[in-house]
């Protein structure tokens, strides 16, 4: 099943290794990867990845790194490009 | 505090302001080992207030302040140099993180302009450490250093509790600068159960005839064990625990059925089988916990209380998932349920039928009625540290704890050499406990190093070296499932183990005959300072039960 992301990073060191070897280490391959900084102290993280395992854990596993500000998931194929101007997304309990 | 004149002005090394920031978060001991890297923090200790435990190798430091951690429910601190002092660090980190255990590590770095170069003793610790730790810093200005420890003691003990690694440049820690005003945090508001969920549960727990409680380390790690205790009393529902759960109630208490999974009690297994509700409080479906996953619990709705989101649903659908605090959690679940008496006749019936026999023939000693006996002559304020094995799953078994900082055991890494350091973090933490070290002679050869430890500050730790002269627990899977293809588990080289801890400054005796049990645990119980029992034991013993691999747990065998 393929997942679709949107991760909001801080810009500090690691926050990128951080996240993306956590996607991968839980058992979910990643297919498409963008980033864009699109301000002095946060960026956002795009994936689409890919497992068997459903995309909610992912997204709360996520939700518990510091360096992650809010995720957001869909599992829709709508294009993603409109979420990047999106403001700030809310860290979800 | 400090005999150093400076300490009075305002510019401050980055290692003074680390020393500093340590002392401003309450911390009095921290273990460790130096090397190049780290000198200016060495430099900067003496006389500073902080109490350093050397360790005798970087891993005894970790594991020990991971036992500091566990006790103290504070941040354990352990610090050694870049390189093969950092990289000696992963296991305890590793070991911290598994566990769910607060722990600060500092690591010394190469400086800054080297960093990249290939330079000596430079490591990406950082990198290395990224999976195990709950988060990490690199130290780049030495002004951040009291927001980056205060945030890194907040983040280790707050929440889900784990280890936090701080890589400290060399270059930063010589850094002079006006000394940083002190951090203000934002208090982290621990995370609270939300009403639907609770209403959720609690119509599950109405509904219930046959419901078991499954309470996991996580309950102790909260300080949710008194409301535990009061729910499992209210409801009278009848509780099993993980390992890590051990002695969140009382071993004796008549509603307690034992551990479940690969090596639990059959009663604990069989309840599990058959209840119809499992409320799971601060576990994580461990898969030695539940054997194979498709049929553990088959016919129950699933309660699952977790501090963790995360963990809720992460192996097991849990049909009521109820993610916060675990006290107020069950707080709000008291009344929710009478237990039906038929289920509770039933669970105490499996109780009965199985419970632990201590009749095995022969002259020999017999390691779980040691190990009884062990609980039962070392009295309430005996805190029993395991190492990795069958001595492990024997104390788990055949020990009595009714609190659960009484045992402290390497659960999800299962690290063979945690058991020594663990008593000397515990030793330290808490110097009127009597913190015994029940080891195997495969797991004591780990970190026999720290026996040096035990002598250099006199810590009061005893040994039970469990020797059967093997890898006991691997032989005995070679032997039930390797179709008895023994290989590499012979350790009939072993060294004179008595002599080693005497060599070490250490009073040590051994026995291998039945009726020398009791002596030898009088004379290791009421020696002065460090002691060691050196325990002879058959080769052949096995644990019992077992849960074969790819089984369900009620698939388990017993001594033929």
């Amino acid at each position: 099943m393929e997942h679709r992301l949107l991760i909001e990073l801080k810009n500090c060191e690691g926050a990128l290794l951080r996240a993306l070897g956590l996607v991968e280490r839980r058992g979910y391959r990643i297919r498409t990867c963008n980033l864009r900084a699109d301000e002095a102290d946060r960026s956002v993280l795009e994936l689409t990845v890919f497992s068997e395992r459903p995309g909610a854990l992912l997204k709360r596993q996520l939700e518990r790194l510091h360096d992650v500000l809010g995720v957001r998931l869909e599992e829709s194929c709508e294009p993603w490009v409109r979420e990047l101007n999106k403001p700030s997304i809310a860290r979800t309990q | 505090m400090s005999a150093r004149p400076e300490a009075a002005i305002s510019v401050r090394s980055g290692a003074q302001l680390m020393i500093d920031a340590l002392l401003g978060q309450g911390v009095r001991h921290v273990f460790g080992y130096p090397g190049g890297a780290i000198m200016p923090l060495y430099d900067a200790l003496v006389d500073s207030g902080l109490e350093h435990i050397l360790c005798r190798h970087e891993q005894g430091a970790a594991l020990a302040a991971d036992a500091y951690g566990r006790v103290t429910r504070r941040a354990g601190v352990c610090i050694a140099t870049s390189g093969p002092g950092a990289t000696n660090l992963v296991t305890g980190i590793a070991n911290a993180f598994m566990d769910s255990v607060p722990m600060v590590v500092i690591t010394g770095q190469v400086a800054t302009a080297l960093q990249g170069t290939d330079a000596f003793q430079e490591v990406d610790i950082f990198g290395i450490t990224l999976p195990v730790v709950k988060h990490s810093y690199v130290v780049r200005e030495a002004a951040d250093i009291p927001a980056i420890v205060a945030e890194a003691f907040q983040l280790a003990e707050q929440g889900r509790p784990g280890p936090v690694l701080i890589d400290f440049p060399k270059n930063v820690s010589t850094a002079m600068v006006p000394a940083p005003p002190a951090p203000r945090l934002t208090a982290r508001q621990a995370p609270q159960p939300e009403a639907a969920a609770i209403a959720a549960a609690r119509d599950m727990l109405a509904q219930a005839r046959r419901p078991l409680l499954l309470a996991g380390g996580g309950v102790a790690i909260a300080n949710a064990e008194e409301a535990l205790r009061r729910f499992a009393a209210d409801s009278r529902i009848p509780v099993v625990t993980t390992l890590k759960g051990l002695g969140v109630v009382p071993t004796d208490e008549p509603a307690f059925l034992g551990m479940l999974g690969m090596h639990g009690n059959a009663a604990a297994n069989h309840a599990v089988q058959n209840c119809d509700l499992l409320m799971v409080v601060g576990a994580r479906f461990d898969d030695r916990a539940t054997g194979q996953l498709d049929h553990f619990a088959p016919t129950a709705r699933i309660i699952h209380v977790d501090i963790d989101a995360a963990e809720i649903s992460k192996l097991r659908q849990a049909d009521a998932g109820v993610a916060g605090e675990l006290a107020p959690a069950l707080d709000g679940l008291l009344g929710a349920t009478e237990v039906d008496a038929r289920w509770r006749a039933q669970c105490g019936a499996w109780k009965q039928e199985f419970a632990w026999r201590y009749d095995a023939p022969g002259e020999g000693i017999f390691a779980p009625a040691l190990l009884r006996d062990l609980s039962r002559m070392g009295g309430e304020d005996m805190v029993i540290t395991c190492d990795v094995g069958q001595h492990q799953m024997w104390v788990a078994q055949h020990c009595a704890f009714s609190d659960p900082l009484q045992h402290l055991s390497s659960g999800g890494l299962g690290t063979m050499g945690f058991g020594l350091p663990a008593a000397i973090g515990v030793k330290v933490a808490r110097p009127a406990a009597r913190a015994v070290c029940v080891t195997g002679d495969g797991s004591i050869m780990m970190n026999i190093q720290e026996l040096a430890t035990l002598r250099r500050y006199g810590l009061d730790v005893k040994i039970v070296l469990l020797d059967n002269a093997a890898l006991g627990l691997v032989r005995q899977w070679q032997e039930l499932f390797f179709d008895e293809n023994y290989s590499e588990v012979d350790l009939s080289d072993n060294p004179d183990f008595a002599a080693v801890a005497r060599a070490f400054g250490v009073a040590a005796r051994t026995i291998s005959q039945r009726d020398e049990v009791d002596s030898g645990l009088e004379w290791l119980l009421g020696a002065e300072g460090p002691a060691m029992l050196h325990v002879l034991i058959d080769p052949r013993e096995n644990v019992w039960p077992l849960v074969p691999p790819g089984k369900a747990n009620h698939q388990m065998i017993k001594a033929s």
